[in-house]
């Protein structure tokens, strides 16, 4: 299985290989109380697939997801990052520390997977975005994805 | 009534440490629109705190809801669609919702309760929710790999190991290496036994790929297929693998069959 040999630096190279989404235009539809898109990404080498995924609650604002997944050959599909909102909790595992209403970003780490815990079990707040769209642009500039429009959040004038 | 003693903490004593190490990790919190939060232990396998919000009632009690955020969680690595069809896990889904009393709303689950019974059936919504979550590992990938696993389980009862060979590498043949069989089993004077797990159509394919290509290469073999579900197999992937293999079983529960075919094979 790829995920049980998955270290750090595997990550950070599949983290950082550069991508393009191959259906830019992926339209978002609903799915129960949320809506999703899903955009294909391939490695400019060609040599790796990923899919981008964005959620957005139709009934809480803050609760949203923007994540990037490694769909390896042996078709398993590992979550390299997901930038949440701050509809919920969350609990570093490992660490034993949890923080609340915060958005947060979870990234795959060996450290977990060596002890059998779910890869992207790590998270750490942040500052970086407050909405899908923000978080969206996070993710695609943090693993070099071209192809896709995305933009920023407005700066918080009451931060 | 004499109190039984454990380490010098009675049982009311022990009963009092868990309630308080329950209730400090259970915390409320208020939400816009009139929603409370409750913080509990539950999570999801990557940490993330389970979404149970409770909305008052106008009959009075409450309703426990997740506001439809659990299926947008699993809706990240799977196909929650198939939670709404005819297969096992829309089976196992339906019978969730019975056995837990668990309501769902287009996407939404929930349980309404009197203020009296809150805590029980938050309580019961957490169990609930790790039910459906558990509904996951029936995946496509995580099935197959559980019918490689009982595949080599079901021939290792009826072979010793030593006969066994796994990812066989034919000698003899072109390119052989792009070619392996699932398992040679040494079968004494006899032609030897090539056989083939096919949990799915690609894998339908490949292993038709690959006694055409044993054929064309003069290999001297008996091949058996073991389907996971041969029904699932279009008919046309099923023709061209019944054209190439010599015998078939059409699924795991066939024990009879495979120890009486395989045995014919090899002795």
């Amino acid at each position: 299985m790829a995920s049980d040999i998955l270290t750090d630096e595997q990550i950070a190279v599949l983290l950082e290989i550069p991508k393009h989404a191959e259906n830019p235009n992926a339209k978002a539809r609903s799915e129960g109380q949320h809506s999703r898109r899903d955009f294909r990404l391939i490695s400019t080498d060609g040599a790796h697939e990923f899919a981008l995924f964005t959620r957005q609650s139709l009934l809480l604002p803050e609760g949203f997801s923007a994540g990037l997944r490694w769909l390896a050959k042996s078709g398993e599909s590992i979550m390299l990052m997901r930038c949440n909102g701050s509809d919920h909790p969350h609990s570093n595992k490992v660490e034993h520390e949890r923080f609340d209403s915060a958005c947060h970003i979870h990234q795959a780490t060996e450290r977990y997977l060596a002890v059998g815990k779910k890869v992207e079990g790590y998270a750490q707040p942040t500052k970086e975005y407050r909405t899908l769209n923000g978080a969206l642009y996070h993710i695609v500039h943090q693993c070099n994805i071209t192809g896709l429009k995305t933009e920023p959040d407005e700066p918080d004038l009451f931060e | 009534m004499n109190r039984i003693c454990l380490n010098n903490m009675d049982i009311q004593d022990i009963q009092k440490a868990i309630c308080s190490s329950l209730c400090a990790e259970v915390r409320v919190s208020e939400r816009e629109g009139g929603l409370l939060f409750v913080s509990t232990p539950f999570s999801f396998p990557d940490g993330d705190a389970y979404s149970i919000y409770l909305k008052q009632l106008q009959t009075g009690g409450f309703r426990i809801t997740d506001m439809g955020i659990t299926l947008m969680h699993l809706s990240y690595e799977n196909d929650i669609e198939k939670f709404r069809g005819d297969g096992t896990r829309g089976k196992l889904f339906r019978q969730i919702l019975s056995e837990m009393d668990l309501s769902e709303e287009s996407g939404e689950f929930y349980i309404e309760t009197p203020a009296t019974t809150l805590g029980t059936n938050i309580f019961r919504f957490g169990q609930a929710l790790t039910k459906i979550h558990d509904l996951t590992f029936l995946n496509r990938l995580r099935a197959e790999s559980t019918f490689y696993e009982d595949l080599r389980e079901k021939l290792l009862g009826c072979v010793d190991a030593e006969r066994l060979k796994e990812n066989y590498i034919v000698p003899g043949v072109a390119n052989a290496a792009d070619y392996p069989v699932d398992y040679f089993i040494e079968s004494g004077e006899q032609q030897p036994l090539y056989l083939f797990g096919v949990p799915n159509r690609d894998k339908a394919r490949l292993a038709t790929i690959i006694l055409q290509h044993l054929i064309a290469s003069k290999a001297d073999f008996n091949s058996m297929i073991i389907f996971q579900d041969m029904s699932i197999i279009p008919s046309r992937d099923l023709s061209r693998l019944t054209n190439a293999a010599n015998d078939m079983i059409a699924s795991m529960d066939a024990s009879d069959d495979i120890e009486r075919k395989l045995l014919r094979r090899i002795k």
